[in-house]
């Protein structure tokens, strides 16, 4: 009973958007106890939402495989807003992606039972919550490097197994296809009833000629290994190279498939060579400055602290006269950098930490992060302890302020 | 049926092109996003062989945009102009 529900609701939702009168589809199948309004916002109950074994990637509504279009009607909201959202969380951690990966390979395409790697509804909503519990963790995890799991390479795997999956797919229809050519005679007594005829959409004319994605990868794989080659054998070659190289050779055929042949998913990998390219050229122009200050009395704490890219630490546990240090100011500046201020337990300390761009501050027992961040927290460092006040300002990078 | 398959009308080529050609009118989106990379792999030159100061950097940065953007909306008056 439940399970005709669906598939009839399932079909339901494979023409335009209901509309929102009460006789809706939508609106009749589940309990009103939710309280989702009828009139206005979206147009599901709770309930229809949490069912995640109703999710279906659309085929008319996409722009990669239907994920972001079918989250979006599973919600009730505009795509484009679940596209960007996608896009955006691929930066933090990569959690965008593990999301749309996990649409992709899990829920099947809304006129076809399967998925590229089928479960049942049961367990295709365990393993959805399971990697949306894995996405969040990357989310908090912020950095590609805050695992020891290879992200590029699994992306990159898991890219190829899209992709044959859905080219077996095609053979497989196309093979349908041609055997059900032949039998277009009268139809057998028994034989089963014929899908509803829905009309094929019209074949876009910039699709035509060759599938460039497999070769673009193969091209990209040669010239890596003659440029490792080169790099082996001296040649002066910057770690950043290798991802620019790639990114030099999908903008290539990118062009070339905008007028010849079919250039599609290189766009992706475009933006994954593009995201490793940032990291490495920051990595190998600005190895950064590491300066490690200990003072060992007070008249040698500086009342001012720069770094511009780097390390900066300051440690003042080895200063003799705590006392020296009562009532005054130290800043702490920097552009791309990790600061971190060590302070001696009997010191009361006033902080006052401004971060302009992305990054992370721990302040004490106080942490959090974000972007343009600016928190002032004061520590306790006992009775008629000596009070000291530190300002930190850095544009984007790191700031830790703790006791030994 | 059987009818409609037989009543659908095929897209045409636009008598531009032979089926088995491998052109096709422009994809302005792969040609925005290609030369929008091809510009970051050119800033990427500019910046790992130091001919530019860190300050100027910034400077740098609009430039696959603006080259990507700019070809985008040559490429789509063409299109349009050449539709009409």
């Amino acid at each position: 009973m439940v399970t005709t529900g669906r598939v009839l609701h399932a079909g339901a939702m494979n023409t335009t958007p209901p509309p929102s009168s009460a006789e809706s589809p939508v609106e009749d199948t589940t309990a009103p106890s939710s309280g989702a309004s009828t009139q206005a916002g979206p147009r599901v109950t709770r309930d229809e939402v949490r069912d995640l074994a109703r999710l279906r990637r659309t085929t008319g509504d996409r722009k990669v495989a239907g994920v972001a279009g079918g989250l979006a009607r599973h919600l009730d909201v505009d795509p484009l807003i679940l596209r960007v959202g996608f896009v955006v969380l691929a930066f933090f951690g990569g959690a965008g992606l593990i999301l749309y990966a996990a649409g992709w390979v899990l829920v099947p395409e809304e006129d076809r039972e399967r998925a590229p790697v089928h479960l049942d509804e049961r367990s295709r909503t365990i393993a959805l919550v399971a990697l949306g519990v894995i996405a969040a963790l990357a989310l908090v995890g912020d950095s590609w490097g805050a695992f020891w799991f290879p992200w590029p390479l699994a992306i990159i795997g898991l890219i190829a197994f899209v992709w044959l999956s859905r080219s077996r797919d095609r053979a497989e229809q196309r093979a349908r296809w041609e055997t059900s050519d032949g039998s277009a005679g009268p139809v057998a007594p028994n034989a089963m009833p014929a899908p509803p005829y829905v009309a094929p959409r019209p074949r876009d004319p910039r699709k035509r000629g060759p599938i460039l994605f497999w070769f673009t990868l193969l091209l990209i794989a040669f010239s890596e290994g003659v440029l490792g080659i080169l790099d082996a054998a001296g040649a002066p070659v910057v770690d950043s190279a290798y991802p620019a190289l790639a990114l030099g050779v999908i903008a290539t055929m990118l062009i070339v498939g905008s007028v010849m042949g079919r250039a599609g998913g290189l766009i992706l990998i475009g933006i994954v060579a593009f995201a490793i390219l940032a990291a490495t050229t920051a990595a190998d122009r600005w190895d950064g400055e590491r300066y490690v200050y200990t003072p060992s009395t007070s008249d040698e704490v500086s009342d001012i602290y720069t770094v511009g890219t780097g390390d900066l630490i300051v440690d003042l546990t080895e200063v003799a006269d705590l006392e020296g240090l009562d009532g005054r100011t130290i800043e702490l500046q920097g552009n791309a950098a990790q600061i971190e201020v060590v302070v001696p337990r009997g010191l009361d300390v006033e902080a006052d930490v401004r971060i302009d761009g992305p990054g992370g501050y721990e302040i004490f027992d106080r942490d959090g992060g974000g972007f343009s961040s600016r928190v002032v927290h004061s520590h306790d460092g006992g009775p008629d302890a000596p009070s000291l006040t530190l300002i930190a300002d850095l544009s984007f990078g790191e700031i830790t302020i703790g006791t030994e | 049926m059987s009818n409609y398959y037989d009543t659908e009308t095929l897209p045409t080529d636009d008598g531009q092109s032979a089926n088995d050609s491998w052109r096709h009118p422009v994809n302005v989106g792969h040609l925005v996003m290609g030369i929008a990379f091809a510009g970051m792999v050119l800033v990427w030159a500019l910046i790992a062989g130091n001919l530019v100061a860190d300050d100027d950097i910034r400077w740098l940065m609009p430039i696959p945009w603006v080259s990507a953007g700019g070809a985008g909306l040559v490429a789509m008056t063409l299109t349009a102009r050449r539709r009409r």
